[in-house]
């Protein structure tokens, strides 16, 4: 996975992103902070860290696939979240 | 045993004392080409195989967050070579061209994380109030 199509879901989930020594980015829903993922800096493949980043976003391979590839819209992923109760 | 590491150095290996392949109270020697006899053709890195999932205790932070017990982290390294430090407490991850790196890649967002949780305290999720709490039962009051 690349880190421009890490770069794509932040956009699209309209996460809250902070640069520091890496890209952190929060969830933030109605005010609330719902959850962080991040990505580093400069590295064309993200290797295994895009394991990673599907936990910390909480979804299942096949919603991090409709997150990349597109299918899963903001508003679908947040009612997943809500079905999860973290939202 | 002649083993093709797909690496720079392919040639003749030492097993690991204790029995083939990989042993967890075993020590690994360090990878040595032999196919060459001159000094200056010999090498001898310094990598160590196999590369065994190692948990390390962490406990200097390098900033103001000094906890009372560490955090223990999962060393990995990937195929291609980069390494990552993960905490599953903590949810976050690490990584890095050499162990070091991960480390310190995760120490950073250890204090990142907390840094922006303590500014948002009275915004958080149920799950981010949690990490907040647990980094809190973590922390040395000075």
């Amino acid at each position: 996975m690349k880190t421009a199509e890490v770069d794509r879901i932040f956009r699209k989930l309209e996460m809250k992103v902070r640069n520091g020594k890496d890209q952190h980015a929060w969830l933030i829903e109605d005010g609330k902070y719902i959850l962080h993922t991040m990505r580093s800096h400069g590295r064309g493949d993200i290797g295994r860290i895009a394991h990673f980043i599907r936990q910390q976003l909480k979804v299942n391979e096949e919603q991090f696939a409709g997150l990349r590839d597109c299918p899963l819209s903001r508003s679908g992923y947040i009612d997943l979240l809500r079905s999860k109760g973290l939202v | 045993m002649a083993r093709d590491t797909g690496r720079v150095l392919a040639g003749r290996w030492d097993e690991p004392t204790g029995g083939e392949g990989f042993s967890p109270g075993g020590s690994y020697p360090i990878a040595r080409d032999t196919r060459f006899s001159t000094a200056a053709a010999a090498v001898t890195t310094t990598r160590f195989e196999p590369r065994p999932t190692t948990i390390v205790p962490i406990s200097n932070f390098g900033s103001e967050f000094v906890p009372l017990r560490p955090i223990y982290v999962v060393l990995d390294e990937s195929a291609m070579g980069v390494f990552t430090a993960a905490s599953y407490d903590l949810e976050l991850v690490g990584q890095g061209d050499t162990e070091f790196e991960a480390i310190d890649d995760l120490k950073a967002q250890v204090v990142e994380i907390y840094s922006v949780l303590r500014e948002q305290r009275d915004n958080l999720s149920q799950p981010l109030a949690g990490k907040l709490m647990f980094f809190e039962s973590l922390e040395k009051k000075s």
